[in-house]
């Protein structure tokens, strides 16, 4: 699997949106994939605590019969996380300070999800360290 | 000399310029979408600033919980009488947390910077939509011509220092072999502060956010600790200036900007020594004396009169 070409990825995203301060893509059984967070952050935490959320995001989308899920946001008083669903495998976590602009980034987000969806389904694509 | 109004219109956000020119004539009411990098929005109430918002710089409530002036739970408290996020700040006077002439000054603070912020950054295109709710009043009417003024004359003087920086491009770490736990020579406590969130990802934008300070001035700040040696840039940094004033090639574009290809040329760090700073080094104070605007040090009797009533807030100018 092309590892680099997702940091990359998440790389980009930071670089691209003001705000920006952290990003993951995560398996939906809650393993990481790759990431590109800051030494504060524990990504395999992170991965875990994005698919459980992913997991009841979904399921709470469907029982309230809201279509396929696409997203969702958790905001605190520092900041926010955002999780996207990359196909029906993986997911992308981005974490984000209070200036954020959701807009911007949900717009750049979902072009990153179709590229990382690209990068994890070519041929030969598993499960990697970091 | 051009007058400072034909300075503007010469700038590279004359987009800006045209736009709150609009806005003035026809003394309109509603927000201005700024699109950019960081852009932002500025509410408008009869052609004057009402409030200003951007990505690109901290906004009052941020300032005021990141510096720890407020508490996290008088905030929660607020928000839980029903107020919005972005009404919040002004019911934080109605109860008592927060003085009425200190949100004056933070809300003028947080609007010049966040003008600046967009000014720093490419602007793309400006739309008013003037069926936009506007927020609760914080921001004194304002004349928006003013608020750009004062933006770019705060960029020019950003760029006139030795190693200039932007607000939202280079990424920092310490130097190697400076004391990180304790202030000490030209290490102040804000200056810690800022050393202590370099990690090697954050611009000064980012660690205005987390230390809850201006973007202004932690960027004029770490230009100066950059050139001082005190940090470095990751990738190698921003050449000093040349005579002429114009930044060398190894400057990295702003963030959202498009990015081309690094060549190996660019990603080198410089070689020359980094220059030493001198106190009124940046010529500033000859260059602009003219359009500087007065600001906020209208309020400067609240620094004498109420020591840390702006704790952790911007406390110097360049």
């Amino acid at each position: 699997m092309n590892h680099d070409g997702l940091v990359a990825e998440m790389r980009t995203l930071r670089e691209q949106v003001a705000g920006v301060t952290d990003a993951a893509v995560v398996a939906v059984d809650g393993l990481l994939i790759a990431a590109d967070t800051e030494d504060g952050i524990d990504p395999d935490a992170l991965a875990a605590l994005a698919a459980a959320g992913l997991g009841l995001a979904r399921r709470t989308t469907a029982t309230c019969g809201r279509g396929t899920f696409q997203q969702s946001v958790t905001h605190g008083t520092a900041g926010c996380a955002a999780m996207y669903a990359v196909g029906d495998t993986a997911l992308m976590v981005v974490l984000g300070d209070e200036g954020l602009n959701l807009g911007r980034l949900e717009a750049e987000s979902l072009k990153a999800v179709e590229r990382i969806k690209g990068v994890l389904s070519l041929p030969g694509a598993s499960r990697a360290d970091r | 000399m051009a007058s400072s109004s034909d300075s503007l219109k010469q700038d590279a956000c004359d987009l800006l310029t045209v736009s709150l020119d609009r806005c003035v004539a026809d003394r309109a009411t509603g927000t201005l979408h700024v699109a950019g990098a960081p852009g932002g929005t500025m509410h408008m109430r009869r052609g004057a600033v009402i409030a200003v918002e951007s990505p690109g710089s901290p906004a009052v409530c941020t300032l005021l919980l990141r510096s720890g002036r407020i508490r996290e739970d008088a905030w929660l408290a607020v928000l839980g009488t029903g107020t919005t996020p972005r009404d919040a700040v002004p019911a934080l006077v109605a109860h008592g947390c927060l003085g009425a002439a200190e949100l004056k000054v933070l809300a003028r603070m947080a609007a010049r910077d966040a003008v600046f912020a967009m000014a720093a950054g490419p602007v793309w295109g400006c739309r008013l939509d003037a069926d936009a709710a506007l927020p609760d009043v914080v921001l004194p009417d304002a004349d928006p011509r003013d608020l750009l003024r004062e933006a770019v004359w705060r960029r020019d003087a950003l760029a006139t220092l030795p190693v200039p920086v932007g607000p939202d491009r280079e990424r920092f770490v310490p130097a190697p072999g400076v004391d990180m736990e304790r202030e000490r020579g030209p290490v102040s406590r804000e200056r810690l502060r800022i050393l202590r969130s370099a990690n090697g990802r954050r611009s000064a934008r980012d660690i205005a956010f987390v230390i809850g300070r201006g973007v202004y001035t932690v960027t004029v700040d770490m230009s100066r600790m950059l050139a001082e040696g005190l940090i470095e840039v990751v990738g190698g940094g921003p050449e000093p200036r040349s005579a002429s004033g114009s930044r060398g090639p190894g400057a990295a574009p702003p963030r959202g900007a498009p990015t081309a290809a690094p060549s190996a040329a660019s990603a080198a760090p410089s070689r020359e020594p980094l220059p030493r700073r001198s106190p009124g080094a940046s010529g500033i104070n000859e260059i602009l004396p003219a359009v500087r605007p007065s600001g906020w040090t209208d309020f400067a009797w609240l620094r004498q009169g109420r020591r840390g009533l702006l704790r952790g807030s911007d406390s110097h100018d360049a």
